[in-house]
C-alpha cells in the first residue's frame, strides 16, 4: 500500500526528548527515544518478552527499557539486559535508520539500505532562509494532502480570506515533470496581491498598493514531498526571476507521512527569504499558515468521510487535478516496483 | 443502501487472464449461492474499501461459483487497477447479492449487441433464450481479438453469433440491426447512445458501463511539430500512452476523454474522436484531438 524505501519525517526534532514517543508509520508502530549522545533511536514499538509497547517504558542510557518486566532493548533493536536473564539468544526487534536535519526526525521504514543522498534537501539548511512551521494529525489518506497540494484551485474557496483570489481560477494550470518531480505551475500577472503576500510586503519593504506578479510552483517528489514555490513581486521586475530584494519568495514545505490508510501526520512549514532572524515575523507566518492549513484539515477530514461513505463512486480528474494524477502515478510505481522486488 | 455489499463472502478459486487487459474470475462459495437472472451484476468490496460492480457471466448453473470479468481501466480510485495487481487465487472478497434490472423480457425475435467487456451480462441471457428455444442473433463487437471469444467459439448457439473486429474492418454500422423484436445491448455509452437515438424505446434494453472508452484501434504515427519526431502508436496503446512512452511529457489527467487536459492541435492528418469533452462542431473541424483516447489514421501531425 506504501512505499517503504524512502525517508518518511516521522517527528520534528523537539517533540523527542527525554521519553520515548510512540508513532505509527505506513501501519508499522515505532518508538523514537534518544540515547545517552542525543542520538536519535527508532524501534519498532514491541517488546520482545510479552508484546507489550515498548514506548510504555523509560528510556535507560542508551536503552529503552520496557514498562512491564524491566527488559532492555540497545539502538540496534537487540535486548540488552533483563533482570536474572540471559538476554543474547532473545528475538530482536526491527531498528529503523534514522536522520535528523532541519529539525526534523527521518526515518527508513523499508528492509532495503537506506540511500542517504535521498534525504530531502531542506532550504533553511542555508543561511539565507528562515524557517518556521508546525503539524497536524489528520483523519484523511495522504494522498487526499497531496491532491490539495498540487491543486492550489481550492485556495480559492477554502482560504478565500487569505491567500485566494478570483485570478487563482482564470489562470490555468499546467503540469510538466522535471526529472523525478512533478511540477504543476500557475503564474498570475498584474493582479492585486492577497491579504497575506500584502503583508509580507510591508515586512519586506515593497510599496503594498502595486500590482504584482504572483506564482505558485508545486514540486512533488514520490513518496511524500511537496515544495511549493511561492510569491509576489510588483509587476514588472521579473516576478519569480525577480532579485531578492524586490520580491517576496518563499517555499511552503510540505511532508505528507501516511500513519494508516485513512490518516496522516502533516508537517508544514514555510522557508522565506526576507525578514531573515525576524522571529516576530516567523511566528506571524506561522499563525497564518496554521489557520490557513486547519481549513485544509477541516475539508480534508470530511472528504475523508464522504469517501468511505460513497465507496462506489469513483474520483473526477480535471485538468486541475493533473499534478495529482501524476503525483499518485508516481506513487504506484514506487509501490509497483517494491512489490516485484 | 450498501447494506447488502457484505452479504456474501467468496473465494477467488480461478484466475484467467483473457485478451485486451481482461481477466476472468470464478468466485466461489462452501454453501450453495443465490440463483440469478442472466444480465444481474454483483457489488464486490474491495481490500482498498472501494465498491465496484460487476456483470456475472453466464447462468445461473453452478450453484457454488459465480464468474465476473474485469477489465483494467485507467485509475481513478483505482478499483480495476487493485483487482488486477492484487486480486490473486485463494483470496476472499466480500460480495452482495446478485442484483440489477438487465434481464430477458418476453419476446420471440431478439438482438445482442455486445461491445467489448459488455459482452459479459448477454452470453448468460443468450444462454437462457437459446435454451427456451427462440431464435436470436448476437451481434460481438470488438477491437481485436475478443476476451470471450474462447468460450463463444464453444457454445451451441454459436452460429447465431455475428462477429465484428473494428481493427479489421472499421466501425460497426448500427443499421444493420434490423427486425422488430428487443435489443439487448452492452458496452460503452456512445454505443448506447448512438443505439438509443436509433431504437425505439420499448424495444431497447441497455446496461451501461461507465468510463469505458475504447483507446486501442488501429496503428497510426504522430509527427511531432516541435522537431519532426514520429511516434508510431501501435494498437493496444492509446495516443497519450505511446507518447508517454516514448518518454514526452504530455499534459493528462483523466485519461478517458471527459476533462480536456491532453487536447492538442493537430496540423494535419484525419483523426477518429472517441472523447466526450470536444464538442461535435470541434471535432468535426478535424484540428485538436483528446490524446487520451482518440485516434489517427494513418499519420498525424500534432503541435507538441
Amino acid at each position: 500500500m506504501f512505499p517503504l524505501n524512502a525517508w518518511y519525517v516521522i517527528a520534528t526534532a523537539d517533540e523527542v526528548a527525554d521519553s520515548p514517543l510512540a508513532r505509527t508509520l505506513c501501519d508499522i508502530p515505532m518508538v523514537l527515544y534518544r540515547d545517552s549522545q542525543g542520538q536519535i533511536v527508532c524501534l519498532q514499538d514491541y517488546c520482545p518478552h510479552r508484546g507489550a509497547p515498548l514506548s510504555l517504558g523509560r528510556v535507560n542510557g542508551d536503552n529503552l527499557m520496557c514498562g512491564y518486566h524491566g527488559l532492555e532493548v540497545g539502538p540496534d533493536g537487540k535486548p540488552a539486559f533483563m533482570p536474572k536473564q540471559r538476554v543474547e539468544r532473545f528475538p530482536c526487534v526491527e531498528a529503523y535508520q534514522t536522520i535528523e536535519s532541519g529539525g526534523y526526525i527521518f526515518v527508513w521504514p523499508g528492509s532495503d539500505q537506506p540511500n542517504v543522498a535521498q534525504v530531502p534537501e531542506l532550504p533553511w539548511n542555508q543561511p539565507e532562509w528562515e524557517f518556521g512551521g508546525g503539524s497536524f494529525h489528520i483523519q484523511a489518506d495522504f494522498r487526499l494532502m497531496i491532491d490539495n497540494l498540487m491543486d492550489l484551485t481550492h485556495e480559492n474557496y477554502v482560504h478565500s480570506s487569505s491567500i485566494g483570489q478570483p485570478e487563482i481560477d482564470e489562470q490555468p494550470v499546467k503540469t510538466r515533470r522535471d526529472g523525478e518531480w512533478v511540477v504543476t505551475e500557475r503564474y498570475m500577472e498584474a493582479v492585486e496581491a492577497p491579504p497575506f503576500w500584502k503583508l509580507a510586503m510591508q515586512q519586506h519593504g515593497l510599496d503594498t498598493d502595486q500590482l504584482v506578479d504572483r506564482w505558485q510552483v508545486c514540486r512533488f517528489k514520490a513518496p511524500s514531498t511537496i515544495m511549493i514555490d511561492v510569491g509576489v513581486a510588483p509587476t514588472g521586475q521579473g516576478g519569480i526571476n525577480a532579485p531578492v530584494e524586490k520580491k517576496v519568495h518563499g517555499i511552503v514545505t510540505d511532508f505528507m507521512t501516511p500513519e494508516t490508510t485513512s490518516s496522516h501526520f502533516y508537517f508544514w512549514g514555510m522557508a522565506r527569504s526576507w525578514s531573515i532572524g525576524d522571529n516576530e515575523v516567523t511566528q506571524a507566518i506561522q499563525r497564518g499558515q496554521q489557520k490557513i492549513f486547519t481549513e485544509d484539515l477541516e475539508v480534508l477530514e470530511r472528504q475523508q468521510k464522504s469517501l468511505e461513505r460513497f465507496p462506489e463512486r469513483k474520483l473526477l480528474m480535471l485538468d486541475i487535478d493533473a499534478g495529482g494524477v501524476q503525483a499518485r502515478r508516481q506513487l504506484q510505481a514506487m509501490v509497483d516496483a517494491e512489490h516485484r522486488g | 443502501m450498501q447494506s447488502t455489499v457484505d452479504d456474501l463472502r467468496l473465494k477467488v478459486t480461478k484466475r484467467i487472464e483473457r485478451p485486451g487487459d481482461v481477466i476472468e474470475f470464478y468466485l466461489t462459495s462452501e454453501t450453495p449461492l443465490p440463483a440469478f437472472r442472466a444480465g444481474a451484476h454483483i457489488d464486490l468490496r474491495l481490500d482498498t474499501g472501494l465498491v465496484r460492480s460487476y456483470s456475472l457471466v453466464g447462468t445461473s448453473q453452478d450453484p457454488f461459483c459465480y464468474r465476473i470479468a474485469v477489465k483494467l481501466e485507467p485509475a481513478s480510485r483505482g478499483g480495476s487497477q487493485w483487482i488486477h495487481s492484487s486480486l490473486v487465487e485463494g483470496m476472499q472478497v466480500s460480495a452482495s447479492l446478485p442484483k440489477g434490472r438487465f434481464a430477458l423480457q418476453n419476446t420471440e425475435d431478439s438482438t445482442f449487441v455486445a461491445a467489448g467487456i459488455g459482452v459479459t451480462p448477454l452470453i448468460g441471457m443468450a444462454d437462457e433464450l437459446h435454451a427456451s428455444g427462440r431464435p436470436f442473433t448476437f451481434y460481438y463487437l470488438t477491437r481485436g481479438q475478443g476476451a470471450f471469444d474462447h468460450e463463444l467459439a464453444g457454445k451451441t448457439w454459436a452460429s447465431s453469433i455475428q462477429r465484428h473486429d473494428s481493427l479489421a474492418n472499421g466501425r460497426f454500422d448500427l443499421s444493420k440491426l434490423s427486425g422488430s423484436g428487443n435489443i439487448y445491448a452492452c458496452g460503452p455509452a456512445s454505443l448506447l447512445d448512438a443505439l438509443s437515438a436509433q431504437v425505439p424505446k420499448g424495444r431497447l434494453w441497455i446496461e451501461a458501463f461507465s468510463n469505458d472508452v475504447e483507446t486501442t484501434g488501429g496503428e497510426f504515427e504522430i509527427e511531432l511539430a516541435s522537431n519532426g519526431e514520429v511516434i508510431l502508436v501501435p494498437e493496444h496503446l492509446s495516443a497519450l500512452q505511446a507518447l508517454l512512452e516514448a518518454g514526452i511529457d504530455a499534459p493528462f489527467a483523466c485519461e478517458e476523454g471527459i476533462c480536456g487536459t491532453c487536447v492538442s492541435r493537430v496540423l494535419d492528418g484525419q483523426i477518429d474522436h472517441r472523447d466526450d469533452y470536444l464538442t461535435e462542431q470541434e471535432q468535426a473541424a478535424q484540428d485538436q484531438m483528446a490524446l487520451c483516447c482518440s485516434r489517427g489514421i494513418g499519420r498525424i501531425k500534432v503541435e507538441i
